[in-house]
C-alpha cells in the first residue's frame, strides 16, 4: 500500500513537472487552400488605400524589425508586432490579451484606425469584384467570397506556421543539447523564467507585469499593468523586444527581465547560458510561409 | 352506411393512427438521444471542473507549473457550453429553470477564469521571491549571524504561510521591521539586503490576496451549481415525459377507438349480410 502511494507520488510528481511540451510541425497542406490563405496574407487589398497586407507588419520570423509598426496615413500602432508563429499556441492574442483566439484577433488589425482601417464590408466588396478570388473561394469553400470565409482562411494559414525547434527534439528525447545550452535551461528553470514562461509556447499562457519585483515605468499607459507573457519560440529573430520594442538587444532583454521580474541580477555568463539556451527555440521557417506563386 | 364511406373512414383511422405512432416514435428518441447527451455533457462538465480543481492545486503545489493544461481545461468547458447552448435547454419553454441555472455556472466559471488568471500571476510572483529567497541562505554571511537568523525567520515565515494558507499580518509587520533595521555600508551587501528587502517586500504584499485567490480558486461552488443544473434538467425533463406520457394514453385510447369503430364496422357488415341473406331465403 505504501509503496503503491510513493509510486503514485512519484508519477504525479513527474508529470506534474514536466512544465514545457514539444510542438508538432503541420505535415499535411491542400495547396489550393494554402494558395489562397497565402495570397490574402500577402495581399494589401485587406487595408484602406490598400498600402498594406498582414505580411507588412509579420514579416520577420512573423514579426516586425521596427517597436512599432506602421499603419495606413502614417498612422503608427500601439504595441510591438508579436510573431504570429506559433500563435495557434497562444491562450491569449495580443499584448493586451483582448482576444482570445486567432479568428477573435483578426478582426483588431483589419478594422483598427492605426493599422488596416478597413472594414469587413469593404474587403467583401474587393473580393467579390476580383475574378481570381471569386475562382479561388469556389474552388476552396464551393461558395463566394466573403469576410467570414477570409477570417477563415488566414486563420488556417496561420495554424500552419509553426516552428519546432532543437528544443522539441530534446523534449522529445530525440536530440541533446550542449553543456551551454543545458546550464542555460537550468538557469531559466532555477531563477523562475518559467513561472511565467512555461507550456508549449514558453509563453502565451498567462498574463502577467512588467516589473512584478522592481518596478518599471514606461512611456506608454502600460506602467503596472498585465500584459500577456510572449511566447519565447524564435526570440532570437524577433528584435526588438517588449510590448513597445524598447529594447533592441536580446542581453539587455534578458538582464532586464532577470531584473524587473526576478529581482536578481544575472551575470554576464548567466545571461550567456540564457541565451544558448534561447537559440535552441528557433525554428526553420514553415514550408507555408514563402509564397507559392 | 355505404360499402366505400366505411373504407374510407378505417383508411383514415389507420393512416391517422400510423402517423401519429411514427410521430412519437420520432418525439421520444429524440427527447430521449437529447436528454443523455445534455446529462452526459453536464457529467462531463462536472467531471472536467473537477480536473480544474486538481490542476490547479497541482500548480499552487509544484514549485513551476504548465499553464496549459489549465487554460486547456478551460478551453473544454467552454465548447461542453457551446454544446449545451444548441441544446434543447434554449429551445424550448419547459427548460427556463435549467437554463438560469446554466447561465449561473457559465457566469461562476467566467469568474474562475478570471481568478485564475489572477492566481497565474500571484503563483509566479510569490513562488519566484520564495525560491530566490530560498536561494540566497547559501550567501548568507556566516560571522552575522543576528541578520542571517532574522532572514531564516522570516523565510520560514513565508514557507509556513504558504503551506498552512494563513497570514499573519501582526507577525508579518514585525518581521519585516526587524529586517528593514538592518544597514550595511559594504556594497555588495548593500546590494544584498536591497534586493532580499525587495523580493521580502513583494511577499508581504502578494501573500494575503495570494491566500485568498487560492481559497477562491479552488472552491467547489462551480460542482455545486452543476448539480443543481442537473436537478433543475432532470426536473423540467419530468414535465416533457409527462406530455409524453399523455401521448402514448391518447394514442392507446384512440387505438382502441380505432378498433372498436372497426370491430363495429365489421359486425354491422356482417348483420347486414344476414339480413341480406336472410330476406334472399324469404323472397
Amino acid at each position: 500500500m505504501r509503496i503503491g502511494v510513493m509510486l503514485l507520488l512519484f508519477c504525479a510528481f513527474v508529470y506534474a513537472t514536466e512544465v514545457f511540451a514539444p510542438i508538432e510541425e503541420v505535415q499535411t497542406y491542400d495547396k489550393a487552400k494554402v494558395r489562397l490563405r497565402q495570397k490574402l496574407f500577402y495581399d494589401p487589398l485587406l487595408s484602406k488605400d490598400k498600402t498594406l497586407s498582414c505580411f507588412s507588419c509579420h514579416n520577420v520570423y512573423g514579426a516586425e524589425r521596427k517597436p512599432v509598426s506602421d499603419g495606413v496615413d502614417g498612422a503608427k500602432g500601439t504595441f510591438n508586432s508579436p510573431s504570429v508563429f506559433n500563435a495557434k499556441f497562444n491562450f491569449y492574442q495580443f499584448w493586451d490579451a483582448r482576444a482570445k483566439d486567432l479568428h477573435e484577433q483578426l478582426d483588431g488589425p483589419i478594422h483598427s484606425d492605426v493599422e488596416m482601417a478597413s472594414s469587413a464590408e469593404l474587403i467583401e466588396k474587393r473580393l467579390k469584384n476580383s475574378r481570381e478570388y471569386v475562382e479561388l473561394f469556389a474552388k476552396v469553400y464551393g461558395k463566394p467570397p466573403s469576410y467570414a470565409l477570409l477570417k477563415d482562411a488566414i486563420v488556417a494559414f496561420e495554424k500552419t506556421l509553426v516552428t519546432p525547434a532543437l528544443f522539441d527534439a530534446y523534449l522529445k528525447g530525440e536530440k541533446a543539447l550542449t553543456p551551454e545550452q543545458k546550464k542555460g535551461l537550468e538557469i531559466f528553470k532555477s531563477y523562475g523564467c518559467v513561472s511565467c514562461h512555461n507550456g508549449k509556447n514558453l509563453g502565451g499562457n498567462s498574463l502577467q507585469e512588467f516589473g512584478v519585483v522592481i518596478p518599471r515605468k514606461f512611456d506608454d499607459n502600460t506602467t503596472g499593468k498585465v500584459l500577456k507573457v510572449p511566447s519565447l519560440r524564435n526570440v532570437t529573430q524577433t528584435a526588438p523586444y517588449f510590448h513597445d520594442g524598447s529594447e533592441e538587444n536580446l542581453s539587455e532583454a534578458v538582464r532586464k527581465m532577470g531584473y524587473h521580474n526576478l529581482g536578481t541580477i544575472l551575470s554576464e555568463e548567466e545571461i550567456a547560458h540564457i541565451i544558448a539556451f534561447l537559440k535552441t527555440l528557433e525554428g526553420r521557417l514553415p514550408a507555408t510561409w514563402t509564397p507559392d506563386e | 352506411m355505404s360499402k366505400s364511406l366505411k373504407i374510407a373512414i378505417v383508411a383514415v383511422v389507420f393512416i391517422a393512427l400510423v402517423i401519429w405512432n411514427y410521430t412519437y416514435k420520432q418525439t421520444i428518441d429524440t427527447y430521449f438521444s437529447n436528454y443523455t447527451s445534455t446529462t452526459t455533457t453536464l457529467r462531463d462538465l462536472k467531471d472536467t471542473l473537477q480536473a480544474l480543481k486538481y490542476a490547479t492545486e497541482e500548480s499552487i503545489l509544484f514549485q513551476y507549473y504548465n499553464n496549459d493544461r489549465i487554460n486547456e481545461k478551460f478551453l473544454s468547458l467552454q465548447k461542453m457550453f457551446k454544446v449545451l447552448e444548441s441544446s434543447a435547454i434554449y429551445e424550448k419553454r419547459y427548460y427556463d429553470q435549467t437554463r438560469v441555472k446554466l447561465q449561473q455556472l457559465e457566469d461562476a466559471v467566467r469568474q474562475k477564469r478570471a481568478l485564475t488568471e489572477k492566481l497565474f500571476e500571484l503563483n509566479a510572483r510569490v513562488k519566484n521571491s520564495l525560491s530566490y529567497l530560498s536561494s540566497q541562505i547559501y550567501q548568507l554571511d556566516p560571522f552575522d549571524k543576528r541578520y542571517s537568523q532574522d532572514v531564516m525567520k522570516l523565510l520560514n515565515y513565508f514557507y509556513q504561510v504558504k503551506n498552512t494558507l494563513e497570514y499573519d499580518q501582526q507577525r508579518a509587520r514585525e518581521l519585516a521591521k526587524v529586517l528593514k533595521g538592518y544597514s550595511f555600508e559594504q556594497k555588495e551587501k548593500k546590494l544584498f539586503h536591497k534586493l532580499l528587502q525587495v523580493h521580502t517586500d513583494t511577499l508581504l504584499k502578494q501573500l494575503p490576496e495570494y491566500i485568498k485567490t487560492i481559497a477562491q480558486s479552488v472552491s467547489d461552488r462551480e460542482q455545486k451549481l452543476v448539480d443543481e443544473t442537473i436537478a433543475a434538467y432532470v426536473k423540467n425533463s419530468a414535465h416533457v415525459r409527462k406530455n409524453l406520457n399523455i401521448q402514448v394514453f391518447l394514442i392507446v385510447l384512440f387505438s382502441i377507438l380505432g378498433l372498436a369503430v372497426i370491430l363495429y364496422f365489421i359486425f354491422e357488415t356482417e348483420r347486414e349480410k344476414h339480413t341480406i341473406m336472410r330476406l334472399q331465403k324469404e323472397y
